[in-house]
């Protein structure tokens, strides 16, 4: 696999460097919306979307500012886009399907602050990737962040029922738990490297 | 009183002129900030970044510095060699060339590459020597494998590893079309043929990392270089 | 007690303070963990991601401060996030020409302070209802604070995960460095720790508290 390739993209954004255990973006709502299994999995679907939606726009953005040469505007742009584009995903489902915006409506402003929809616009910007690896980098960053979410979940409903040392509950136990995870997800880094 | 609870709760909508006019100021102010930042530091960046690049050029070719060498920057690709302009800005240079500073002869030339890594991309420079066909140097430019085994510390600090790129043989076919053996990484300690690389021992992924971007590389850049080694050489 | 506006409270030492200690934005809000775990593994980088940090926490406050009256309720958060992306933008340049070394190992993370919920948080809940002087103040202490928690982090990681601290060795030749701690995994596990340590400190002076209480009550 070569490292452009569209399949080692989003293989390499989905487990081997994944958004939340490798780089830490996305912590706050890792932390604090994984108790459950099903609130997981609507945080994670509605940050995906959201991704797939302001990766786009962000390249759109990046090529209007690089053709006029204005790289310096890059971020105050990008957290612009990134705000609209929540806004945007609001309004759209909101029209579309109101069941879903039942489900996800209270995730989306909590998304604009994700620092991993910026970090993905940043990151994509740095690989230089082109239109169909940004599709390919986002539908990974936004399926492993989903992954990771729905894992710590399952691990926090069982943490429901285990006697921990009191001064251990909490959030201490939940980065220790990270931490494992973390451990777990390193196995796959090299996957591309033959 | 419903009313007023209402008036409470939400506060009149102020005039969209004063809305439009504080974000207009702001953007104003933000805008006034970066671009005089930006003006003060983008030609001491510039000249930093240039000067990590020469030094990276450089360190390829043990032996050659500044005082001995000039280096000019190019880019190759199949529609021809184009000499690049650093101080303009452009930085998609492919290809470094070093001149000597008496005669004017070419000393060498340095090369990019790039390959998946244990982490992220691996990226590297070498250097090709055309007299020869092979490859007489390596350095890290980027890597952050797994530190204390893969980064470029460590990578650079293995004396028994940096060695397979003292002489590394990229040998073209007689037609000059491509290479007549691709770079090859083998395993620790069963190095046979002078275009193979003994990978570093517990760190056989950064090594093949480097392998595979020196290969692709080389693959496409020394016959293309081939083709045009007497512009190169008259380019000083 | 009754809750005063701000403006007419008096600045103290305890405005400097809160920030540093009892509401460290990384430990006890647990606010900012992105940065403060990605780029903990060596002293030096958690260092210039504080500092660049307690910058654009300062500017931002003090600019936010002054157009406080200004900024109509309706925009103030896209114009603060303006403001805030404004100065990154400007310490993302300036550590670019202070040291290549620093730009290259913080990478898309000075940018992504952007994203620090401490920053929003400061501009949001400080800044615009407080004087230019106090909150500068506070967002100083909040930025100490953040640094603090980032270089006990920084420290233990680089000490544990190569051996070295600022870069220079600490251990002789024969120690063998646990590498698992300057790797992502590390970053949970060291602020995990830190928690359980500040928890259990928090939960002896509780016991010593109401051990004293119930003294009181049996001689009273």
């Amino acid at each position: 696999m070569q490292p452009d390739d569209l399949s080692f993209i989003f293989l390499n954004a989905f487990i081997i460097n994944n958004f939340v255990l490798a780089f830490f973006l996305g912590l706050c709502p890792f932390l604090g919306v994984s108790a459950k299994l099903d609130t997981a999995w609507n945080m994670g679907l509605a940050t995906m979307f959201v991704m797939l939606v302001s990766s786009l726009c962000a390249y759109g953005v990046n090529m209007l500012l690089v053709e006029f040469n204005l790289e310096f505007l890059r971020l105050i742009c990008y957290i612009a886009v990134i705000a609209s584009a929540v806004q945007l995903v609001e309004i759209t489902i909101k029209k579309l399907s109101p069941a879903m915006f039942r489900a996800l409506g209270i995730f989306l402003p909590l998304i604009t602050t994700n620092c991993a929809i910026l970090g993905l616009a940043l990151f994509q910007t740095f690989k230089e990737y082109n239109f169909l690896q940004c599709l390919a980098y986002s539908a990974g960053a936004g399926a492993g962040f989903t992954l990771a979410l729905m894992l710590m979940a399952g691990l926090r409903v069982k943490l429901d029922l285990a006697d921990v040392p009191s001064i251990s509950q909490g959030s201490a136990i939940s980065f220790m738990l990270a931490g494992i995870l973390s451990l777990t997800f390193m196995g796959f880094a090299g996957l591309g490297g033959h | 009183m419903n009313s007023e609870v209402h008036q409470s709760q939400t506060p009149p909508l102020p005039s969209s002129i004063s809305m439009i006019r504080t974000l207009g100021l702001i953007a104003m102010i933000s805008g006034l900030l970066v671009v005089l930042v930006v003006q003060f530091t983008d030609p001491i960046i510039k000249e930093k970044e240039r000067l990590a690049l020469e030094q990276a050029v450089f360190r390829v070719f043990p032996g050659i510095d500044r005082e001995t060498a000039t280096r000019v920057s190019f880019l190759l690709s199949q529609q021809g060699l184009i000499r690049v302009d650093e101080a303009s800005g452009s930085n998609d240079a492919n290809l470094y060339a070093l001149y000597n500073n008496n005669d004017g002869q070419l000393m060498g030339i340095a090369l990019p590459a790039a390959a998946q890594g244990y982490q992220d991309v691996v990226r590297t420079l070498y250097g090709y020597d055309p007299e020869c066909e092979c490859i007489v140097g390596m350095v890290i430019t980027k890597s952050t494998d797994t530190p204390g085994m893969g980064d470029k510390k460590s990578v650079e600090g293995n004396g028994q590893f940096m060695a397979n790129f003292a002489n590394l043989s990229v040998r073209l076919t007689a037609d000059h079309s491509r290479l007549a053996h691709p770079i090859e990484t083998v395993k620790h300690g069963t190095k046979t043929a002078p275009w193979q690389i003994d990978a570093i021992s517990g760190a056989t992924i950064t090594s093949r990392a480097i392998g595979n971007g020196l290969n692709a590389s080389a693959m496409t850049m020394v016959p293309l270089i081939k083709h045009h080694l007497n512009e190169i050489k008259e380019s000083e | 007690m009754a809750d005063l506006p701000h403006k007419t409270t008096p600045i103290t030492l305890d405005t400097f303070l809160r920030g540093l200690w009892k509401e460290n934005p990384v430990f006890v809000m647990l606010l900012g963990l992105c940065p403060a775990l990605a780029v903990t593994n060596t002293t030096f980088n958690a260092l210039g991601m504080g500092l660049a940090t307690l910058f654009v926490l300062v500017c931002s406050s003090a600019l936010v401060s002054l157009l406080r009256d200004y900024i109509p309720k309706q925009v103030r958060i896209a114009s603060y996030i303006v403001i805030i992306a404004t100065f990154v933008t400007i310490v993302d340049y300036g550590i670019h020409a202070i040291s290549l070394e620093l730009y290259n190992a913080l990478g898309a993370f000075i940018q992504l302070i952007v994203a620090n919920c401490v920053i929003l948080g400061r501009a949001e809940s400080y800044a615009s209802k407080n004087r230019v002087t106090k909150s500068i103040i506070n967002a100083a202490g909040m930025g100490f604070g953040f640094t603090f928690a980032l270089l006990c982090l920084g420290s233990v990681r680089e000490i544990l995960g190569s051996g070295t601290l600022l870069g220079y060795p600490l251990f002789g030749e024969s120690f063998q460095p646990w590498v698992v701690m300057v790797l992502p995994p590390g970053g949970f596990f060291v602020i995990g720790t830190w928690l359980l340590l500040f928890a259990w400190l928090k939960e002896r002076k509780q016991r010593k508290i109401t051990r004293q209480e119930e003294a009181a009550r049996a001689t009273g």
